[in-house]
């Protein structure tokens, strides 16, 4: 698959694209003795997915911006889009790397249609964030990756690590070029 | 159950004294936010907490945050003056942090309050700083509650309530009651300032800049601004060289091939300040002797 074109991030902050390897299935198949979540799971149109601390942790666990994403997403999407994570409730941990950096969790859409609005709210969120701290948005940095399928079912990973104020314009950017952005679905209509 | 922005103006309501007090942040004589006004907010909102008055409570608690953030950025003037630089530090970050608590829930109209003057001196004061490492702690959190209900936080259970609203006067929080620590980095950017890094005491640090705008100035309330540049002068080891002779640095070429364009570069600041004070008061905070 030819994704050449935005390949190293640049010091504004630009996004990476490449063929994402996720392995939903074998996700949603480690919940085998929890059969309603595994339902959910699968009708999930946006799925959190738990982030990798490789040595550091072992077992799921995810940014401190899950929970208010998570709230956000459901609040924002209404009923355009079933919002679930891949993981119980009673197992749910967070990890806070104590730095202005804004870890988002890692987001899995099944709906290409929605990603642009998806990367909206997260913009929205990062900025009310932000505000909340008395901090400015070229100063602190995202960290984001979202993976989603193209028009033509290929798996595709986008990995935004840079300025906050430059992660919609850039994942958006990205999103056009692709045919993925709203405008581009709103226009085949 | 979210709350909208809140007016404190509310007309003759008996917040009004309250305002006033804050409004003349400017001209009160000891600087700080008398002890009476706060135990009067104290009293206000346990009434207007009884009555379930919530926006009274809230509108209070605005002025109690107003009358925090005014008070941090006094006593980070006063601790510079008095060379404290880290208590000061510490007043600044206390004083950004909760100029954001408000940020959402009130917004000042023509610096009446000297909000924006606060938050836009706090940031000033912070660049001229020469704190730019902090340590990091990363963690698990296995455990935290909400501070208004104490309801055990999860991902998709808990309570209604919304982190940073205002409930019965009192901003909510997450109480982290559980915490694993991974680890403890260096970072130019901390969550927080308050872990700066002293390598070997204060010493290593040279705070002569910010001491100075402090001393030029007659109040924490007196506008300033500045303006950074680079600016580059002739090594002193290399004064009197012609540009032919041998270089000083001994690489055995002339002068004029080597390290003629070696020159220094050192930050340069130029400080513009307000002219005059704000109010010309006897024993205003911060008045030179």
């Amino acid at each position: 698959m030819a994704l050449n074109g935005h390949g190293t991030p640049k010091s504004g902050g630009s996004v990476v694209l490449s063929e994402s390897n996720l392995d939903i299935g074998a996700l949603v198949a480690s919940f085998d003795d929890d059969p309603e979540l595994q339902k959910n799971l699968r009708a999930a149109s946006v799925l959190i997915i738990p982030t990798d601390l490789g040595r550091e942790h072992e077992g799921p666990v995810f940014p401190n911006t899950t929970r208010e994403v998570y709230q956000r997403l459901k609040e924002e999407l209404g009923e355009n889009a079933i919002v679930e994570a891949a993981i119980r409730d009673e197992e749910y941990e967070e990890f806070l790397f104590h730095s202005a950096d804004i870890y988002l969790p890692v987001i899995f859409i099944t709906r290409e249609i929605i990603v642009s609005g998806v990367v909206n709210i997260l913009a929205s969120y990062t900025y009310d964030r932000l505000r909340n701290r008395g901090e400015q948005s070229d100063e602190s940095t995202v960290k984001s990756k979202l993976h989603c399928m193209d028009r033509n079912g290929n798996p595709l990973l986008f990995e935004y690590d840079g300025p906050a104020e430059n992660f919609a314009p850039s994942l958006l950017q990205v999103l056009r070029e692709l045919g993925l952005a709203r405008e581009d679905y709103e226009a085949a209509e | 159950m979210k709350q909208s922005n809140v007016d404190i103006a509310l007309g003759s309501s008996p917040l009004r004294a309250a305002r006033d007090h804050l409004q003349d942040y400017g001209i009160r004589t000891d600087g700080l936010v008398s002890t009476s006004f706060r135990e009067s907010l104290s009293h206000l909102k346990r009434e207007a907490v009884a009555d379930d008055n919530q926006v009274m409570a809230k509108a209070i608690w605005c002025l109690e945050t107003i009358g925090h953030i005014q008070d941090h950025f006094v006593s980070a003037f006063l601790d510079i003056r008095n060379c404290d630089f880290k208590d000061a530090w510490d007043q600044l970050e206390r004083c950004q942090v909760e100029t954001g608590f408000l940020d959402k829930h009130f917004t000042e109209k023509s610096d009446e309050f000297g909000i924006e003057h606060a938050r836009l001196h706090t940031r000033q004061f912070q660049d001229l700083y020469p704190f730019k490492i902090g340590f990091s702690p990363g963690s698990i959190v296995k455990a935290s509650h909400c501070s208004i209900c104490h309801t055990k936080m999860s991902l998709r259970g808990g309570c209604d309530h919304e982190i940073g609203e205002i409930y019965d006067g009192e901003y909510c929080a997450r109480v982290i009651t559980d915490l694993e620590i991974l680890h403890v980095s260096l970072t130019d950017k901390p969550a927080n300032k308050f872990s700066v890094v002293f390598p070997n005491g204060n010493d290593d640090y040279r705070l002569s800049l910010v001491k100075s705008v402090v001393d030029a100035l007659h109040s924490p309330w007196h506008r300033w601004r500045y303006r950074r540049e680079e600016r580059k002068d002739h090594h002193p080891r290399f004064r009197g060289i012609r540009h032919n002779d041998p270089c000083p640095c001994e690489s055995g070429s002339k002068y004029g091939d080597c390290c003629i364009g070696n020159d220094i570069v050192f930050p340069h600041f130029e400080f513009f300040l307000e002219k005059g004070s704000p109010v010309e008061k006897e024993g205003f905070v911060g008045r030179p002797k």
